[in-house]
């Protein structure tokens, strides 16, 4: 892959091309680290793809080696690995709960303790997850609590 | 939307065994203590008050065998009401005043069939009444105010972390 970076002051805003033969998936995964930067998200739903505004997911579950997308109303697929968006997605406020879940914790609506150290987080659209022990004491940690 | 993320609870046979033998080594050493603790002198009464005692200076293979069952019955409670397996109630507390409830019954019911106290002993049923009611209470009050005190704490430091993301945005 080559790399090429143009420096011109006179360009008002920073510009991102790429160019390329066909569109492989490296080419979308790097499309869409950059999307995320843009506090964008490529997702799929029904064989649609959308740019879904960062800021307006709930949570992102990883089942059957599948990545479900949450938001408010709708829940779209990525082709992203979790933890892959958990790298991409951290300095956006997302964490993980689990083993198969990520959060955003502006999200949040009210959290409570429950059995074996663990806990119970209910989002904003009333939606429950629950952070296992391992999770649920990073997350003690996240809050100031340790 | 009422959908829930749940976590497998990984407690296995080994967790039900570990505290099977952590209550029967209880028992079993609560009772030895207090046969020793008491003079020689009184053993013959103890075996009047109590089957536990039937034999002045051991613990019987009978006892033995109730304390295990008794042993395994509390696992078996413990692992009813600690877990998402069978139970599914939100509150730590609730969960912890049905567990005593239940493990009082359940050794109200050993202590009868067994014959621990004599039925007919007035005396010896109001001790464990009385024994057992203020732990009872004391572990409900306490159970219910942990767990509003740390909810209370998780959410007020939530709030506070929403507000310093918000105003970092």
């Amino acid at each position: 892959m080559k790399i090429s970076i143009n420096i011109n002051p006179e360009n008002p805003e920073t510009e991102i091309s790429v160019t390329c033969p066909s569109l492989t998936p490296e080419v979308e995964k790097l499309i869409s680290m950059i999307r995320v930067m843009d506090s964008k998200l490529t997702v799929r739903k029904d064989s649609e793809v959308f740019l879904l505004d960062i800021g307006e997911i709930l949570y992102l579950e990883a089942m059957e080696r599948k990545c479900f997308v949450y938001t408010e109303n709708a829940v779209y697929e990525s082709d992203a690995k979790l933890y892959e968006l958990e790298q991409q997605l951290a300095a956006s406020g997302f964490f993980r709960v689990s083993k198969s879940a990520l959060l955003q914790l502006k999200h949040i609506k009210s959290l409570r303790a429950d059995i074996n150290h663990r806990i119970r987080i209910t989002m904003d659209n009333g939606e429950q997850i629950i952070a296992s022990r391992m999770y649920a004491d990073e997350l003690r940690e996240r809050l100031g609590l340790r | 939307m009422s959908k829930k993320i749940e976590i497998v609870d990984k407690k296995s046979a080994k967790d039900f065994v570990h505290c099977t033998c952590l209550a029967f080594t209880m028992q079993t050493v609560v009772a030895a203590l207090v046969m020793y603790i008491t003079s020689p002198g009184v053993a013959v009464e103890q075996s009047r008050i109590s089957s536990i005692y039937a034999t002045p200076g051991f613990l019987s293979k009978e006892t033995l065998l109730q304390f295990l069952l008794v042993s395994f019955l509390t696992a078996l409670l413990r692992h009813i009401f600690m877990s998402d397996r069978v139970l599914h109630i939100p509150s730590i507390a609730l969960r912890i005043t049905l567990m005593f409830a239940f493990e009082i019954a359940m050794l109200a019911v050993v202590v009868l069939s067994c014959g621990w106290f004599h039925s007919v002993s007035v005396g010896a049923w109001i001790g464990f009444v009385i024994g057992a009611l203020p732990c009872l209470i004391a572990g409900i009050i306490l159970a219910f105010k942990t767990e509003m005190r740390e909810n209370e704490e998780m959410n007020e430091a939530l709030r506070k972390k929403q507000e310093e993301e918000k105003n970092r945005e």
